[in-house]
């Protein structure tokens, strides 16, 4: 029986051979299959957001020379990914040094602390389902770049850390440590809004 | 009962419930603070899948239009043939152009060193064709993998 697995798979190799061969249109449903997947680690590792559209532009020029030598070892997806986050890093390196120090840089400082503040004066309103989905989207936009790309791939693109750990050349148990203290910061931010309600 | 369950169970469990072993669903059951537990990371785990996926604002397919990388894929070929013509007529001017000198050539010296002259050359032709073919393959691959991760520590940074 065909696994899930298997069927992506044919799924690439018939996409990567349409484009081989010619196709009109056939690179163009490539990006539209792998380019939400692109946005989202972009927008995570390019804090500055007229760099994307060159990183966006070198990543899919990357992926179409490259496609010839794809051994389809991995899904054709992961392989983008890790082209895009190859890309992020070498310009963060060679553009933006000081932005690629800050890449890898733990969070150590809490990111609830400037978020409760901002939102001092919300105290009253009742805590809708709504507004923590927000406060827990602005409180993740405060990680490092880092741990903003793992929850990213891992929660919103459900890759597996298998996946994560070979588009960022990570050791699963890192990333799985990334994911865990990320998650655990979020919750510190979680138990203080709802003291606050309480109150 | 029985102790509670470890911050590293919750966050699992909240992505994974099937992954409850029965021992610890027991506890779930009559333990309110580890159910309150497993809440929050539900909640965070639902939180983190329903964030809002960035989209750009501009049209990718214009940026990599298709006739480009046509263009690229055949241009190279071309390249290829236009060098492999240009080298065959060289080698064959030069064949016609020495003839009288290549036949002496082959008449005077003896067979051992007509071979021993020919095959280190023919070798020595295969195996430039084969670094070549090779140095292109790597370059290809580096400049899929290449990156760049770590700067010097205390580097100066200006802005
Ligand atoms: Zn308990």
């Amino acid at each position: 029986m065909e696994t899930e697995n298997d069927i992506q798979r044919i799924q690439d190799q018939q996409l990567v051979r349409a484009i081989l061969a010619g196709q009109p249109h056939a690179f163009r449903q490539l990006i539209a299959r792998t380019e939400k997947l692109v946005a989202s680690m972009l927008f995570r590792m390019i804090p500055v957001a007229d760099d994307r559209k060159d990183i966006a532009q070198d990543v899919y020029l990357k992926v179409h020379q490259g496609l010839r030598s794809f051994k389809f070892q991995s899904k054709l997806s992961t392989w983008i990914a890790q082209i895009a986050y190859n890309t992020c890093l070498n310009h963060l390196a060679k553009k933006r040094p000081i932005l690629m120090e800050r890449f890898f840089e733990q969070t150590d400082d809490d990111p609830a602390a400037t978020l409760t503040q901002q939102q001092e004066n919300q105290t009253e309103r009742r805590l809708f389902e709504r507004e923590l989905k927000q406060t827990i989207e602005k409180a993740t936009s405060q990680l490092s770049p880092l741990h903003q790309t793992l929850i990213s791939l891992y929660y919103q693109q459900e890759m597996t850390l298998q996946e994560i750990a070979k588009i960022t050349d990570l050791p699963e148990g890192t990333i799985k440590s990334y994911l865990f203290r990320a998650r655990q910061q979020l919750k510190t931010i979680l138990i203080r809004y709802q003291k606050k309600e309480e109150l | 009962m029985n102790s509670h369950l470890s911050e590293a169970q919750f966050q699992q469990y909240a992505d994974a419930p099937k992954q409850i072993s029965v021992k610890d669903q027991l506890h779930l059951d009559s333990c309110s603070a580890c159910q309150a537990q497993l809440a929050e990371y539900r909640l965070i785990s639902a939180a983190l899948k329903e964030m809002p996926v960035p989209a750009f604002d501009f049209d990718l397919n214009e940026l990599v239009p298709q006739t480009d990388l046509q263009a690229r894929k055949a241009s190279l070929p071309w390249i290829a043939i236009a060098a492999a013509v240009a080298g065959i007529a060289i080698v064959g001017i030069s064949l016609v152009g020495y003839s009288g000198n290549i036949i002496w050539l082959t008449k005077t010296i003896p067979t051992a060193q007509l071979y021993l002259l020919s095959l280190p050359a023919a070798a020595l032709c295969i195996t430039q064709l084969i670094i070549l073919v090779v140095r292109y393959q790597r370059a290809m691959h580096e400049a899929i993998q290449q990156k760049t991760i770590f700067l010097q520590p205390g580097r100066n940074l200006t802005v």
